[in-house]
């Protein structure tokens, strides 16, 4: 709380897409490039910032990462790490495309990154029919193309049904 | 009915419509061979697979190739992986970001390695890692140092030998040479020419005996040397902060004409991180040590030693000025060097109370690790040294070498040092063994 005070103690609301608003303090939102460039750029932080694309529940999830690495000091890497394991660990697909969604439209490096490597870890070794199950990936090959697909890179293929 | 379940379908389909960049953020963490694989979940992921701006040829790449094809005879393998790394470039569209290849040792041909570096450098190619394994080094076409939008480049085992026209990289962000020959050029030009430069590794590199490192942005410079090296030093680097420089050899000519201890860190305004090693204190220690160091290695927090010979006292009394003389070091780590312990060290070589006086007091020193102590005396000077004159040390980690005596060496010490001074009630020391 101390810290907070030294920061001025300026806070922003920010407007999810279903109407709910969150009080943010200063440097929790500069863990977003998008929202630092509005601070920046002389946006009056008493404005509410309205984020149209990002429903409350995947907000109130963007903002405890983005709590979470604004509050851990820099030596504090090893606990940030697990935090970050964490936070993503039992989150269903739906969830996760949103967040994704969220960090790359509030530009959250962090956040887009490990969410992208949670996306790479469900699909790594796994066989593409279940790729396309998880996914809801329709399969718009005749099987003479997909045959030829596979035939083109039949080194990657090997091993797989 | 049909049309409709293929719309609620595509509805469903949440990862296909993700934004280009973010599909290539999950492809370019996939192993090359998940990523081709994904071209077969639909005809969009085809198009995505073939315009993956990340191509990893790596080692990793080559074991799975080698799973995949190295039952059969090994010159069918080395012919799969040319074939298959070929077909790859071959059905790319678009630009390039970055590409590691990973060039084994061959039995027979080998592969035609300047025909795919003359279609990266027609692909805007920003990060290259061109890891050969052969013996004899490979020379780099002329058409490598068209790549000019390059911003990280590692070569290995090669021969850099650039046309008369090329101006160095002036992209370049950072550069790791390791086993290359640079021929008829000067590492200076490179330098001169790549002045975006902030991180630069040189392993084992030869075609110059010396260097003069003369770079704006560089941040981080790490050389060790081929044992032919002469001389470096430092003219105009207003922002290296981490150095790590090792030699091999303190014979004859070897670094003769390299710069004293004083000059050595004088050279360095910005220094905060720096690695050496014994052989390397030995010859900056040549001459007289000073009393004092200069004002630049205020900004020194952390210093590591390696391979010291607690057996020489040259290097250990240059080691103990630069300890003693570094008022913010935070961090101190040694590796000892056993190798010349057959030669039966002295007795009590005495290095604390021969050098300079005590008046050191290390006061923001935190952590320190010993490694590979063989268990002598001028060691456990040293440890005890540390914890006379550390307020604030926190931890000190000792680990013995690793030897059928290393819980011996390890519980006299812990014996001798219970009874020794500590000016920082609460440290920790932590005696770690295999």
């Amino acid at each position: 709380m101390a810290s907070s005070i030294e920061n001025n103690n300026e806070k922003l609301t920010l407007k999810s897409s279903d109407g709910e608003e969150f009080l943010v303090e200063k440097h929790v939102a500069l863990q977003s490039t998008l929202l630092q460039n509005m601070l920046d750029s002389d946006c009056s932080s008493a404005d509410v910032i309205p984020l149209p694309k990002i429903d409350a529940r995947t907000l109130a999830l963007v903002l405890g990462y983005c709590k979470k690495h604004a509050d851990a000091s820099s030596s504090k890497q090893g606990e940030l790490n697990s935090f970050d394991s964490e936070f993503l660990k039992d989150m269903d697909m739906g969830a996760l495309f949103n967040l994704v969604l969220a960090a790359n439209f509030m530009e959250i490096k962090g956040l887009l990154d490990i969410a992208a490597q949670k996306i790479a870890d469900t699909i790594k070794d796994k066989p593409h029919q279940e790729v396309r199950e998880i996914f809801h990936v329709e399969n718009d090959y005749t099987p003479e193309e997909e045959a030829a697909v596979r035939e083109e890179n039949r080194w990657a293929f090997e091993g797989f049904p | 009915m049909e049309t409709r379940n293929r719309k609620r379908q595509r509805d469903l389909d949440l990862i296909s419509n993700l934004p280009r960049h973010i599909i290539d953020c999950v492809l370019s963490r996939l192993p090359l061979r998940d990523a081709v694989r994904t071209s077969i979940l639909s005809r969009k992921w085809r198009g995505y697979s073939a315009t993956l701006p990340h191509l990893d040829f790596g080692y990793q790449f080559y074991l799975t190739i080698k799973e995949t094809w190295g039952r059969s005879s090994l010159v069918n393998f080395h012919y799969e992986l040319e074939r298959t790394i070929s077909k790859i470039f071959v059905l790319h569209h678009g630009p390039l970001v970055k590409v590691t290849l990973y060039i084994p040792k061959l039995s027979r041909r080998a592969p035609d390695t300047d025909q795919w570096i003359d279609l990266l450098s027609r692909k805007n190619i920003k990060e290259l890692t061109l890891d050969y394994r052969y013996n004899r080094r490979h020379l780099l076409p002329h058409c490598f140092f068209s790549c000019l939008d390059l911003t990280h480049l590692e070569l290995r085992s090669t021969v850099f030998a650039p046309p008369p026209d090329f101006n160095g990289f002036r992209n370049l962000i950072a550069l790791k040479f390791r086993r290359v020959k640079l021929k008829a050029y000067k590492l200076e030009s490179l330098l001169h020419g790549s002045p975006l430069l902030q991180k630069l590794i040189l392993v084992d590199c030869s075609g110059f005996h010396r260097i003069t490192v003369s770079a704006p942005n560089l941040e981080s410079f790490q050389l060790q040397p081929h044992h032919k090296f002469k001389t470096i030093c430092f003219e105009d680097v207003p922002k290296l902060a981490d150095v790590t420089v090792s030699t091999s050899d303190t014979e004859a000519g070897h670094f003769t004409k390299s710069s004293t201890l004083l000059e050595f860190l004088t050279s360095l305004p910005k220094l905060t991180r720096l690695s050496v090693n014994g052989n390397l204190l030995k010859i900056l220690a040549r001459d007289t040590l000073p009393q004092e160091l200069p004002t630049t290695v205020e900004g020194l927090n952390y210093l590591k030693l390696n391979s010291l010979d607690f057996a020489d006292s040259d290097q250990i009394s240059c080691a103990l000025c630069l300890i003693r003389n570094t008022p913010n070091l935070k961090q101190l780590e040694i590796q000892a060097s056993t190798t010349r312990l057959t030669n039966i060290p002295p007795r009590k070589l005495g290095y604390m109370e021969a050098g300079a006086p005590f008046g050191c007091t290390l006061n923001r020193l935190q952590v320190v690790k010993i490694e590979l102590l063989a268990g002598f005396k001028p060691e456990l000077e040293l440890v005890e040294f540390l914890l006379a004159n550390s307020p604030f040390l926190e931890k000190i980690y000792i680990k013995p070498e690793n030897s059928l005596g290393q819980n011996k060496v390890a519980s006299d010490m812990a014996i001798e040092l219970i009874r020794s001074y500590r000016s920082s009630p609460g440290v920790d020391i932590v005696y770690l063994t295999d």
